[in-house]
C-alpha cells in the first residue's frame, strides 16, 4: 500500500527563482525503507521539509496515507504531522528541560487527548523497546549521543506514525553506534508497520535501506 | 500548562518575575498610601482639629445671663437645643465648648497648701467624640455633675500620677472654693501639654462666674453639612434666643486639605508607579524575547512534533500568566503583611487611628498590575515564537 506519493514536486531557493527541487516523483510503500542520498545543497532538506509538511511545494501533488497534503493550512499541517509522521533529527533535538520519558510522550501533548497514565505506560514501553527503561526520569544531557538518538527514535514512534522521516540520523555518531541506531530504526519502524525515509550522505547507511535514491541538482533518481 | 512551563523554565522566568514584582509593588504601595495613609492622616487631623466637616462659631455669655444658667430653661441651653433641632435634618452633631485654664492639685499638693498646676480644661455640653476623635484609653468620659469628674489626657495623667492618684482638687483662677473631682478616665488627644475634659454642666454648677465674658464655642459637625447651612441656622436661632449672632462660623477641621495633599501625592506616585510598571512590562518582554531566542530550537521542534501556533502561543503566554499569578500572590501577601503588621506597628497604642481594614484596593491593584504586566510583557515573545518557521527544525 502506498503511503507517500509525490508527483512533480518543485521548490525554489527561498526569495529566488533558482529551482531547488525539479519535478520530484516518489512513492514509498508501507513497511518500506528508503534512503535519499545527496551532497550538501542538493535539496535533501527541502525535500524532507515538504515530505514532513513543514513547507509547501510550489507545484506538484503530494498525498500521504490517503490525504492530499499538497495544500494545507498551518493548523491542519500540524495535526497531520502529529498523526502521520515521526521525526528523527540529526542532533537528536530532545528538550533539555524535560525528562527522557516526558520527551518521548511530548508528541501526544499535541494530539488527541489521552489519559496520562496510559500515555506514560506507552512511553515506558517505547523506552523498553529502545533499551533505556532505566533512564525514564533522567535528563537528556546525562545520556550519550547514541542513547539520545534512541530516545529520539522512541519519540518518533510513540504515536504509531505511518511515516518516519529521519534527517541524517547517524550524522553525529561513531560507526559502531551508527550501525546500532540504523538497526534499531529499521526494526522499530518495521515492527510498527511504518515506512522509513532516511536522508543521508552516508552510503553505508543507505546500503541498509530497501530502496536508495539519489538527489542531485534537484533531480531525484 | 502555565505551571508546567514555569517549572520547566524556572530560571528564565525569575528575571521576568523580578521585573514584574518591582512594578506591581509600586502600584500596591500607591494603593496602600491612598487608603491606609489617608486614613491615618485624616484620623490625626480629626483628633487635633475636629472630625470631617466641623464648623465653629464663638460667642460670649453676658453677666446678666449667668444667674439663669442654672435654670433648666435658660437661654443658652434653649439656644443649644434649638440649634440641634434646626440642624438635625442634616445629621449634624451640635455642642457648646468652653476651654478654660483651671488649677488642678493632687490631694498631697493640697495638703501642702500648694496651688497645683494650671491645666486647660475643655468643658463640653454634648458628645465631644462626635466632634473630634478622642479615644478613651482608660475609664470613661465624665457625664453630668455628680459624681464630679474629669478625664485627663496622657500628659496630665502622667503629671498627676494617675492611676495612683484618682482624685484631684479643681479650682478656678477666680478665687473660690476648690472642688474635689475624680479622674473618670484617660483620653488620647495627641496634645503634648496636660489637658482635661469635663461636662460643661459641672463648670456651670460649681463655677458659674467663670463663664462671664468667656468665649463659648458653638461646634457643629456633620458629613455633607455646608457652611451656609450652619450660618443660616446660627443667624436664625441666635436672633430668636436673644443673642447677638457671631460674625459667622468657620470650618475648623483640615480633612479636606489633607485629602487634597494625599490626592496630589497619589497622582505623583501613581504616575511614577505606572512608569515603573511600564518599565517592568518592557523588562518582562525583553526577558521573554531573549528566552524565545534561546529556546527557538525547542519551539520549532515542538512545532515539528505537531504543536500548532496557538499551542506555542498558549504555552508561552500561560508561563507569563503563571508568573503574573505568582507575583499577584506575593504582592497580596506583602500588602497584607504591610497593612496588618507594619502599619499597626507605626501607629501609637493610644492613637485615634483605627486598625486598617482588609486592603481590598491595594490587593486588587496588585493583582491587576501583575496580570496586565504579564499579558503586556508576555504577548510580544509569544507572538514572536509563533512566527518561527517550523522548517528550521531541519536546519542544525
Amino acid at each position: 500500500m502506498t503511503v507517500i506519493s509525490a508527483r512533480g514536486l518543485t521548490a525554489s531557493i527561498p526569495r529566488t527563482t533558482t529551482p531547488m527541487l525539479k519535478s520530484i516523483d516518489l512513492e514509498v510503500h508501507e513497511g518500506e525503507s528508503v534512503a535519499i542520498l545527496g551532497r550538501s545543497g542538493s535539496g535533501k532538506t527541502s525535500l524532507l521539509s515538504i515530505l514532513g509538511l513543514m513547507q509547501l511545494a510550489e507545484s506538484g501533488q503530494l498525498t500521504m496515507a490517503g490525504h492530499d497534503v499538497s495544500l494545507l493550512s498551518e493548523s491542519r499541517a500540524a495535526r497531520l504531522r502529529n498523526e502521520l509522521i515521526g521525526f528523527v533529527f540529526q542532533s537528536y533535538s530532545l528538550i533539555a528541560d524535560l525528562s527522557v520519558l516526558d520527551n518521548i510522550i511530548l508528541p501526544a501533548q499535541y494530539g488527541a487527548p489521552q489519559r496520562r497514565e496510559a500515555l506514560r505506560a506507552r512511553g515506558a514501553d517505547m523506552l523498553d523497546l529502545v533499551g533505556l527503561a532505566s533512564f525514564a526520569r533522567s535528563r537528556p544531557a546525562r545520556l550519550s549521543g547514541g542513547e539520545q538518538q534512541r530516545v529520539a527514535i522512541a519519540r518518533a514512534l510513540v504515536l504509531n506514525p505511518r511515516v518516519v522521516l529521519a534527517d541524517e540520523p547517524t550524522g553525529a555518531l561513531d560507526s559502531t553506534t551508527r550501525n546500532e541506531i540504523i538497526e534499531l530504526l529499521k526494526s522499530a519502524t518495521s515492527a510498527a508497520g511504518s515506512c522509513l525515509v532516511v536522508v543521508t550522505h552516508d552510503s553505508e547507511v543507505a546500503a541498509q535501506m530497501d530502496t536508495r535514491l539519489h538527489l542531485s541538482d534537484g533531480v531525484l533518481a | 500548562m502555565g505551571v508546567r512551563e514555569l517549572r520547566n523554565q524556572a530560571g528564565r522566568y525569575v528575571l521576568a518575575a523580578i521585573c514584574m514584582l518591582i512594578g506591581v509593588l509600586a502600584i500596591a504601595a500607591v494603593a496602600i498610601v491612598n487608603s491606609v495613609a489617608l486614613d491615618m492622616l485624616v484620623a490625626q487631623q480629626e483628633q487635633l482639629n475636629g472630625r470631617d466637616s466641623s464648623y465653629a462659631a464663638s460667642f460670649t455669655v453676658e453677666a446678666s445671663e449667668i444667674d439663669g444658667l442654672l435654670d433648666p430653661n435658660n437661654s443658652v441651653d434653649a439656644l443649644s437645643s434649638a440649634m440641634r433641632e434646626s440642624l438635625d435634618p442634616h445629621g449634624a452633631n451640635v455642642a457648646l465648648v468652653v476651654q478654660r485654664s483651671m488649677l488642678v492639685a493632687t490631694p498631697s499638693q493640697a495638703a501642702g497648701n500648694e496651688a497645683g498646676a494650671s491645666v486647660v480644661v475643655t468643658w463640653v455640653d454634648g458628645d465631644i467624640q462626635q466632634l473630634q476623635r478622642l479615644p478613651v484609653i482608660q475609664g470613661s468620659l465624665p457625664h453630668g455633675v455628680y459624681p464630679p469628674g474629669i478625664a485627663l489626657n496622657e500628659a496630665a495623667a502622667r503629671a498627676v500620677g494617675y492611676p495612683a492618684v484618682t482624685t484631684l482638687l479643681l479650682s478656678d483662677t477666680i478665687p473660690g472654693q476648690p472642688v474635689s473631682v475624680s479622674i473618670s478616665g484617660v483620653v488620647a488627644d495627641a496634645q503634648p501639654e496636660p489637658a482635661a475634659y469635663g461636662d460643661l454642666a459641672l463648670l456651670r454648677h460649681f463655677f458659674p462666674r467663670s463663664l462671664v465674658d468667656e468665649s463659648v464655642k458653638l461646634r457643629v459637625q456633620g458629613a455633607g453639612l455646608s457652611l451656609a447651612t450652619v450660618n443660616d441656622a446660627i443667624t436664625a436661632q441666635f436672633e430668636t434666643h436673644g443673642f447677638s449672632a457671631p460674625e459667622g462660623a468657620s470650618r475648623v477641621d483640615t480633612v479636606d486639605s489633607v485629602r487634597n495633599q494625599v490626592d496630589f501625592l497619589r497622582t505623583v506616585f501613581g504616575a511614577c508607579a505606572l512608569a515603573i510598571l511600564l518599565i517592568a512590562a518592557i523588562g518582562t518582554a525583553n526577558v521573554g524575547l531573549s528566552s524565545v531566542a534561546e529556546r527557538s530550537r525547542e519551539l520549532v521542534i515542538r512545532r515539528a512534533l505537531g504543536a500548532r501556533r496557538r499551542d506555542i502561543f498558549a504555552q508561552l503566554i500561560s508561563g507569563a500568566l503563571a508568573v503574573g499569578a505568582l507575583i499577584s500572590a506575593v504582592s497580596v501577601a506583602l500588602t497584607i503583611v504591610a497593612v496588618y503588621h507594619v502599619v499597626p506597628s507605626l501607629i501609637p497604642a493610644a492613637s485615634s487611628v483605627l486598625a486598617p481594614e482588609f486592603p481590598w484596593a491595594a490587593c486588587a491593584s496588585g493583582i491587576a498590575a501583575a496580570m496586565v504586566t504579564a499579558v503586556v510583557g508576555g504577548l510580544l515573545p509569544a507572538i514572536k515564537a509563533t512566527r518561527l518557521p517550523v522548517a528550521l527544525a531541519l536546519r542544525e
